[in-house]
């Protein structure tokens, strides 16, 4: 009964506490995130689902630990980097950082742009308001405001389990397929596997938690509510990218159809789950490119002013942040004129920015590595042996998975 | 004057023209008075050694010194530019805001090399990629000046410093000096530990400021850490409705042994809010209203407004009550100074007091006081007495921040 007691406050203090591990986490399953995972699932159908828990335990615990850091030295990544490791390297890291997230940052222009074309949407004039939009807010609005704007966004993401309920599939199966991998495991498998790994645990994301707990000025007392609610996030993140595989391996895998974009399987699907099915996975898609495209280049802002030192975070106005809120837009329009023009394709983009980011992953690991187990920065807050037996793992699946990746992208 | 990316890493010989390692950090005294340089750190197969400056002979392509030096300890109040300060975040006294070290300036004259500034400019990240001079011709391409952005020693507060043994005399007075709002942004962007550190290393006025300043999740964080009889203290400093926020997630144990130590006025009026903390403005009543009763003479009141003006923040007002307490009528600052010091207040009050009630909501507050233009309005309980006011700020501020 005492524990009823509490109960109360401890909700509380959760809600207080709620925002920077689901709102990352679902931005992982960005519009790059919503392709890969649609193509993936087109090709293997159930066989795919096999790799969702690992993922879930790779994105778990490396967020976890980020968020662990930001919480007990009140620090970002960028922060620790430039302090510990000094302007070279903090040089060197940062300017992989914007390369890689730039990538991403196209990838989820591309995907709003083929959301908008799959509802007939003129791009030429919702993507600029989009971005004028997302630019007003981001300035304007508080901390506490913009957070409270993603979550009502995540909300949309409920779309996939839906279209997945719409598509019929057999449930039965799909649990059997979570826990029981494929019987004939390819190259083409591993290595699609690893594309889909790839798009979840990313190097921006790593950024993002840890200078956004920071910025929501997270303290150390509240560690476990902030430790839950990250456990939480990365779960549920990965049960609506199971919603997601559902959806199309019921429909086009089924049937044989293979696409090679987010917005073909929203087509696609329509003949064998309806209409409504076929919206509601747009309708997901232009979500997710959205949290992504405000997310990612936000990694980037937050980043910059860590390693440099110049004022950054949400709660303050444009005047004060100004090197941070120029740099975010910057990065989104140049984008735009990437995007708009026309010889450049999509699918290549979505390419490099997959690899670049395997490439740069464990090495940002490694610097996660190194802080989680300083004992003068974390005193008693250090990474236990399971935590660390789990991020070497990580770290190695991932860099194993980037070189496999190069040798099939040369062979 | 030379800078430390330009040392670093530099050839350490000896005399006799043996290699001694490279110099890897400097060691300065943080005292009182001008920072002055009195060790090398020398690094040599990843072994790290310590000599002192007396040692040196010159510096220049090379770093000289004597033949086989003494090796020396690291002593009190003694830092190390690379590991302490280089890199690191502190904070521009004079521009109140917080900055990162790029580069370290080091001067020296006749007997003593010292620290004279920190490099918080684009030059000092150049400068440690060897491509410093590629930014002139984009200096003068845009016509501005091309000086180093130098923060001399005297007008910077490394705060991470105080977490070791050093303590600073001439600290505190820097800390003084900072704006509060500045302190708390700087202290969010550390360890809680540290922050426990500073806020005890100010004086209790400033404290008490700075933790107003903080983050409401550091102020919570921050009184569960400090023992009840230092969070008392700071809570008697604090203002009442910032003390309800603070004390609003802490367990009833938790907020009884604290309270127990506060005066029994303050704690009066933190149990009070807390009670009302769940109405909608309960939260906002601030507690310290200047009242009178209406024979009290102008004089009098004008003495009272005087000697409360600091404990009632919001001094624009004097409520008039009766015997039983109740709230009769109000009279604003202005008109008391325009009548004469022995006129009884009942003759000169308003009688009809525009009030509201603790289940007032926030936006009726803001139009009843943008509709009688009034800075402050007083919130009356059930039988008529007064609790306290709500003041335009705090009211507008709640509302910003729903926004």
């Amino acid at each position: 009964m005492k524990w009823l007691g509490t109960l109360k406050p401890r909700l509380l203090i959760f809600l207080m506490v709620l925002g920077p591990g689901i709102i990352t986490s679902f931005a992982d399953n960005d519009a790059g995130g919503v392709a890969t995972y649609s193509v993936a699932a087109s090709q293997f159908g159930y066989g795919m689902l096999t790799t969702l828990i690992p993922i879930t335990i790779v994105l778990l615990i490396t967020q976890e630990i980020g968020a662990r850091i930001a919480v007990v030295t009140g620090k970002g990544l960028g922060d620790l980097i430039r302090e510990h490791y000094g302007i070279r390297i903090s040089l060197l890291i940062f300017g992989l950082l914007f390369f890689v997230n730039f990538g991403v940052i196209l990838q989820n222009l591309g995907g709003l742009k083929e959301a908008l074309q799959s509802f007939n949407f003129s791009v030429g004039t919702f993507l600029p308001l989009i971005i004028i939009f997302l630019f007003v807010f981001i300035t304007r609005a508080s901390y506490a405001k913009v957070e409270k704007f993603f979550l009502f966004l995540i909300l949309f993401y409920v779309a996939y389990l839906f279209s997945a309920i719409l598509a019929k599939p057999d449930w039965g199966l799909v649990l059997k397929s979570l826990f029981v991998p494929a019987r004939t495991v390819t190259f083409d498998y591993v290595y699609t596997s690893i594309a889909v790994l790839g798009t979840t645990v990313t190097a921006w994301g790593q950024f993002f938690i840890n200078s956004y707990v920071k910025d929501k000025k997270l303290t150390i007392d509240r560690l476990h509510y902030n430790q839950a609610e990250i456990y939480i996030g990365s779960l549920l993140t990965n049960v609506f990218s199971l919603f997601m595989m559902v959806a199309v391996t019921a429909t086009l895998f089924n049937n044989g159809i293979t696409i090679t974009g987010a917005a073909d399987a929203a087509l696609a699907i329509k003949p064998f789950a309806g209409e409504l099915a076929s919206l509601l996975f747009g309708t997901g898609l232009l979500v997710a490119g959205f949290i992504g495209l405000a997310i990612v280049p936000l990694a980037t802002a937050y980043a910059f002013s860590e390693f440099f030192g110049v004022s950054g975070s949400l709660n303050e106005t444009f005047g004060k942040s100004r090197t941070f809120y120029v740099l975010f837009i910057m990065q989104i329009l140049l984008g735009l004129v990437f995007i708009l023009s026309p010889n450049i394709t999509l699918f290549n983009i979505t390419l490099y920015a997959d690899y670049l980011n395997g490439i740069f992953l464990p090495i940002i690991l490694f610097f996660l590595y190194r802080f989680a187990n300083n004992k003068e920065l974390m005193g008693e807050h250090v990474n236990n042996q399971l935590q660390n037996a789990l991020l070497i793992g990580a770290g190695v699946i991932i860099t194993g998975a980037a070189l496999i990746g190069a040798l099939g992208n040369i062979l | 004057m030379f800078y430390f990316s330009q040392l670093q890493g530099k050839k350490i010989v000896s005399e006799k023209g043996n290699s001694m390692g490279v110099l890897h950090d400097l060691i300065f005294l943080a005292a009182e008075g001008a920072p002055v340089v009195t060790k090398l750190v020398v690094k040599r197969f990843s072994k790290i050694r310590m000599y002192s400056i007396q040692d040196v002979v010159s510096m220049s392509h090379f770093v000289v010194v004597k033949h086989e030096p003494q090796r020396v300890e690291l002593a009190d109040n003694e830092l190390f530019v690379d590991q302490n300060l280089l890199n690191k975040q502190i904070i521009d006294v004079l521009g109140s805001k917080i900055v990162r070290v790029n580069d370290v300036a080091i001067q020296n004259n006749a007997s003593n090399y010292y620290i004279a500034g920190v490099d918080i400019g684009l030059r000092g990240i150049f400068r440690w990629l060897g491509m410093e001079p590629l930014l002139n011709p984009f200096y003068m391409f845009f016509g501005v000046a091309h000086k180093p952005h130098l923060l001399p020693w005297e007008s910077i507060q490394p705060l991470e410093l105080s977490q070791g043994q050093v303590k600073l005399k001439s600290k505190q007075d820097k800390l003084n000096a900072i704006r509060p709002e500045e302190l708390a942004d700087y202290l969010e962007r550390t360890t809680i530990k540290n922050v426990h550190s500073i806020i005890d290393s100010l004086s209790k006025k400033t404290a008490a400021r700075v933790v107003g300043d903080l983050h409401i999740n550091y102020q919570q964080a921050l009184l569960r850490r400090l023992s009840p009889e230092r969070a008392a203290e700071i809570l008697e400093l604090v203002q009442t409705d910032e003390a309800v926020d603070i004390m609003s997630t802490m367990s009833r144990q938790q907020k009884e042994s604290i309270l127990a130590l506060v005066s029994a006025q303050k704690r009066k009026h933190i149990e009070e809010l807390l009670r009302l903390s769940h109405t909608s403005i309960g939260k906002l009543i601030y507690p310290h209203v200047l009242t009178a009763s209406y024979d009290d003479t102008v004089g009098t009141a004008i003495e009272k407004v005087k000697k409360n003006v600091v404990e009632a923040a919001f001094a624009h007002y004097v409520y008039i009550c009766n015997e039983h307490e109740e709230l009769i009528g109000v009279i604003n600052l202005y008109d008391l100074f325009m009548h004469e010091p022995r006129t009884p207040l009942g003759e000169i009050m308003e009688p009809d007091v525009v009030v509201i009630n603790p289940k007032t909501s926030k936006e009726m507050v803001i139009q009843k006081m943008l509709r009688y233009k009034m800075y402050a309005l007083p919130v009356i309980s059930e039988h008529h007495k007064i609790l306290g006011v709500v003041t335009f700020d705090d009211v507008t501020k709640e509302i910003l921040e729903k926004l």
